[in-house]
């Protein structure tokens, strides 16, 4: 009955987790239709772009959370999109290798001024105790992270559904040249989408940098999370995003509440492999972002 | 006129004054050959904390040496190679090092680079006779190269601690869980990685398993586990250690993220138990800073905590984090290899003969920044105070990193603190 409360728990967690790490990359997936290998930079940016505006500019706890948005915006657009995926939209191996070339770039840019011996920490935990959930205790800020998880996605549906920017982001997702006939500025759009992109993985490593992982090589593995979660979602499309984090925490908390947690890692990819052999397109269509 | 010379003693005077330039000459080469430096190598990871820490140390070693004469008036020269953490790169770099620099001494690091060098090395002694000294070496099977051929591999020693350290009762390792900690059921989990075979495998008639090892000593191992170095979600496993009912966590780390473990330890339902740690970033000051001060309770071997052995001590910490090169497991080894190669030589009488070098380690003691160094019949360091012990320290109240083990150097260190147990520290921290 414990092992059982603590699945369900963790399924939640982790689930929560795993979609807040790759709702962006799946919303590009959805959307531009390529597979942002940049996205590892972005969890690099939010969190030493954090710590370089707290340590070294100095500023006080809020105008880094700003600042780091805007830093994130900047960095999306001005090194990823327009440079890159602009450029290389349609030469796939340009812009994969670019992509994969800006994160390493990143990645030893932030090696050189904050190593893991920097001590970079950032201060946003709101909660520092447990929280006891019927037999189970998990950290209260993980709480949080379930909380953004429930109203950042609510906030792509209503978005993507219900207004008229989010219709147009639709309409280029199921058909691009139709949307351009039909006028849709696709250039804007996706530049808006590239924007999106960033919010969810910016929330979430601030939210989690109290119990998580704060060093130079981080990208590599949430980045394989994404990846992992968008396929098996269907690469770009939200519902299946949403559907394909719980799964994946359910198997993680099954695996390592009933098995043993040293096979966590093996079971998610092998799940995923099989997915691609028997369901290539994954759990939802993606023809369609939701 | 030329008899004449000859006849006023003219050329007996030609003839000394040719002898004695002669003889000047002679002295001018004799010294010249004299100052011919002694050479160093260090094959290291230079791009990695622990290969620059390893030639910072060595580099203040050797400036110290240098100010203070040389050996034997022969002044020692260092010549780093990179080999990137590649067998290959660490094989040809040894190469390098013996055949074309004539280095006496070469410092090899890591077990894969280390194993791989000595076997090279055994292939270029007879010709070209040299020391190898190996540190980030923990493998204990390592040293078994001297123990098994003895003339194949006698001039390898060992500057390091090493995985069989555990198990040396002349460290009191059992004793810090038992006696120290109270521990009395324990979890012990083990990352999954080559070095920390013997912990996880044994060695059939030699050593136990770590689960093994407790249990015979009296603590009840009752969670076990194999961790993956790669692993970043810890809640789970906390939660399956605190319904053990453990009362402390021993977690044999060196590649494993220790930062986000301690991040999740200290939310989780494990909280209240002593974690102790072998090897890791754990072992840093920083690392308090590094998990957002979330370290309040965390044991680790091979603390940064300067321990006044000697007047030297204190001075090579602070030449290190001028240099800010971290002071790690290794940097012992690194400070002191140069001082034990000039003891040896200076013992031997030159640096000419090889054998009488290793003869004069084998039988000698020396000292320099640290313990004294002697080594046994493996060519390992003797273990035990005065000789080399394993340390563990504690991070404390407002992050002070506190020697906790063993009693004789937190005497020499810290008199006034002692270890604290976790749930006590939270207590005070009103946690």
């Amino acid at each position: 009955m414990d092992a059982i409360q603590s699945i369900l728990v963790y399924t939640v967690v982790l689930g929560s987790l795993y979609l807040l790490i790759a709702l962006g990359f799946s919303l590009i997936c959805g959307v531009l239709g390529i597979f942002n290998l940049g996205y590892g930079a972005t969890f690099l940016v939010a969190i030493y772009g954090m710590w370089m505006l707290l340590s070294t500019i100095g500023v006080n706890l809020w105008v880094a959370i700003i600042g780091v948005f805007i830093l994130q915006f900047l960095f999306t657009l001005g090194i990823i999109y327009f440079p890159i995926v602009k450029r290389y939209m349609e030469k796939e191996e340009l812009l994969l290798t670019s992509l994969l070339l800006v994160s390493l770039i990143v990645e030893e840019t932030v090696n050189h001024f904050y190593p893991v011996t920097a001590g970079v920490d950032i201060p946003t935990a709101i909660f520092s105790h447990t929280l006891q959930l019927g037999s189970v205790s998990i950290p209260a800020q993980m709480l949080i992270v379930i909380i953004a998880a429930v109203l950042i996605t609510a906030f792509f549906v209503y978005f993507l559904m219900k207004t008229r920017i989010g219709f147009k982001i639709r309409a280029i997702s199921q058909q691009l040249e139709a949307s351009r006939l039909l006028g849709v500025r696709v250039e804007r759009v996706y530049a808006l989408a590239m924007i999106l992109s960033v919010v969810p993985p910016t929330i979430c490593m601030l939210i989690i940098a109290p119990i998580w992982a704060i060093e130079p090589n981080m990208g590599h593995s949430l980045l394989q999370t994404a990846i992992l979660v968008t396929i098996l979602g269907g690469l770009g499309n939200l519902r299946g995003t949403v559907m394909a984090s719980f799964i994946v925490g359910l198997i993680a908390s099954s695996v390592a509440f009933l098995g043993n947690p040293r096979l966590v890692g093996m079971s998610i990819l092998l799940v995923v492999f099989f997915v691609m052999i028997f369901k290539p397109q994954g759990i939802a269509k993606s023809e369609t972002l939701w | 006129m030329k008899r004449e010379i000859l006849k006023s003693g003219g050329f007996f005077s030609i003839v000394t004054i040719l002898i004695i330039f002669t003889f000047f000459l002679c002295g001018t080469v004799g010294e010249s050959i004299a100052k011919e430096p002694i050479k160093i190598g260090l094959i290291g990871a230079l791009s990695t904390p622990y290969g620059a820490s390893n030639k910072a140390a060595l580099d203040i070693s050797i400036e110290e040496i240098n100010a203070a004469g040389g050996i034997m008036g022969r002044p020692v020269e260092l010549i780093t190679e990179d080999w990137k953490r590649e067998v290959p790169l660490a094989v040809a770099a040894y190469k390098k090092l013996v055949l074309n620099d004539k280095c006496l001494l070469v410092f090899t690091e890591g077990t894969e680079g280390s194993t791989a060098c000595a076997q090279v090395a055994s292939r270029l002694y007879p010709s070209q006779p040299h020391l190898m000294f190996a540190f980030w070496t923990a493998h204990e099977g390592f040293t078994d190269l001297v123990a098994d051929d003895y003339d194949k591999y006698k001039f390898i020693f060992r500057v390091y601690p090493s995985t069989a350290d555990t198990y040396n009762s002349d460290l009191g390792f059992i004793e810090f869980f038992k006696d120290t900690i109270g521990a009395k059921k324990l979890a012990l989990l083990i990352e999954d990685i080559g070095w920390t075979e013997v912990y996880r495998k044994g060695r059939p008639g030699v050593f136990p398993t770590q689960r093994e090892y407790f249990e015979k000593n009296g603590i009840e191992v009752v969670y076990y586990g194999i961790t993956d170095i790669k692993e970043k979600m810890f809640l789970p496993i906390f939660e399956k250690v605190a319904a053990s009912g453990a009362d402390s966590i021993y977690w044999i780390t060196g590649y494993t993220d220790t930062v986000t473990l301690v991040k999740q330890w200290a939310q989780s339902p494990a909280k209240n138990m002593d974690l102790v740690f072998q090897s890791g970033a754990c072992s840093y000051a920083a690392f308090w800073n590094m998990t957002g001060e979330q370290a309040l309770g965390i044991t680790a071997t091979w603390p940064e905590i300067l321990i006044p052995y000697t007047k030297e001590s204190k001075t090579f910490l602070e030449k290190l984090r001028a240099k800010k090169a971290g002071f790690l497991a290794s940097s012992y080894g690194a400070y002191d290899g140069p001082w034990i190669l000039k003891g040896a030589i200076e013992k031997a009488g030159g640096a000419d003969d090889v054998e009488k070098l290793i003869k004069a380690i084998e039988t000698g003691e020396f000292q320099r920044g640290f313990w004294v160094w002697a080594f046994d019949k493996r060519h390992e360091p003797k273990k035990g105070h005065p000789y080399h012990p394993t340390v563990l320290g504690q991070f404390q109240e407002n992050g002070d990193y506190i020697l906790v083990h063993p009693k004789v150097l937190v005497d020499l260190t810290n008199p006034d603190r002692e270890y604290v147990r976790v749930k006590e520290l939270r207590k005070r921290a009103g946690q």
